[in-house]
């Protein structure tokens, strides 16, 4: 796999990612549930800066960005809070994992900007309910 | 990747000496010791021939306070000292287990930093 063809994935990783988050903040109420409405909320901003960083790399890389889908599957019913709640820690686990996966594709700065956004991903899993991990990204190594 | 051992070694004792100095503190540290511990067979074991060091015991206050601010900070230093090798590793597979590493003492370390017991 090619740096381009890493890039690429996590842009459409970042596509499904920031529907989801779209998803949840419309099911969250930020009267009943505050907290976890700013946590999904910050998410939200987050993986469109860095939708919008990956645009920018893949064009860097020569390529064209993959576009978004009309829509994704969001797994599981969201109908409570801690369904919500699971759903957007599982979407950080599943980013960890890819964007450590660009971490191993790419050199420089590249390398950099995954590395400091998979630790983003990992550490916001604590705002939303999940626990520190040993090896969170790389679960075969468990 | 001799640095990144090394770094592990040091915060591992930095643990299990704020752990001696206030034992009450032992439910939280453990848990970032046995990542760290985790993370140093792998490091290690990814080099055969490579040299464990003996980090000199540090000294901790008996105070939770001085305790918990002094793993912070070696905690803080890990993550740097990581940080770095991952971003300098030849490997792609190294960097992407460094990466890991990294991405888990951020995480033991902001849940020491809220005090919360995840």
């Amino acid at each position: 796999m090619t740096v381009l063809d890493a890039l690429q994935v996590t842009l459409g990783d970042e596509h499904a990612a920031l529907y989801t988050y779209g998803v949840l903040g419309a099911r969250t109420s930020q009267s009943a549930t505050p907290e976890l409405y700013a946590a999904i909320a910050s998410a939200y901003r987050r993986h469109r800066s860095r939708r919008d960083q990956l645009r920018v790399l893949v064009e860097e890389a020569g390529g064209e960005p993959v576009a978004a889908a009309a829509a994704y599957e969001v797994d599981g019913p969201l109908l409570r809070a801690p369904q919500v709640q699971a759903a957007a820690l599982a979407t950080e686990e599943s980013s960890v994992e890819v964007l450590t996966a660009l971490v191993a594709q790419s050199v420089g700065a590249v390398r950099e900007w995954a590395l400091v956004e998979a630790t983003w991903s990992a550490t916001w899993q604590l705002e939303l309910g999940g626990s520190a991990q040993t090896w969170p990204g790389a679960p075969e190594l468990d | 990747m001799a640095t990144v051992v090394g770094s592990l070694v040091r915060a591992l004792a930095v643990l299990d000496a704020a752990s001696a100095a206030v034992p009450a503190l032992g439910p939280r540290l453990d848990p970032v010791a046995t990542a760290h511990a985790a993370h140093l067979d792998v490091l290690v074991g990814a080099v055969p021939e490579a040299d464990v060091p003996i980090a000199d015991p540090p000294r901790i206050a008996a105070r939770p306070e001085a305790a918990l601010a002094a793993v912070g900070r070696s905690e803080q230093r890990l993550l740097r000292e990581v940080r770095a090798g991952c971003l300098g590793a030849a490997s792609g597979d190294l960097a992407r287990v460094l990466a890991s590493v990294a991405a888990s003492t951020s995480q033991h370390a902001a849940s020491l930093a809220t005090g919360a017991p995840r």
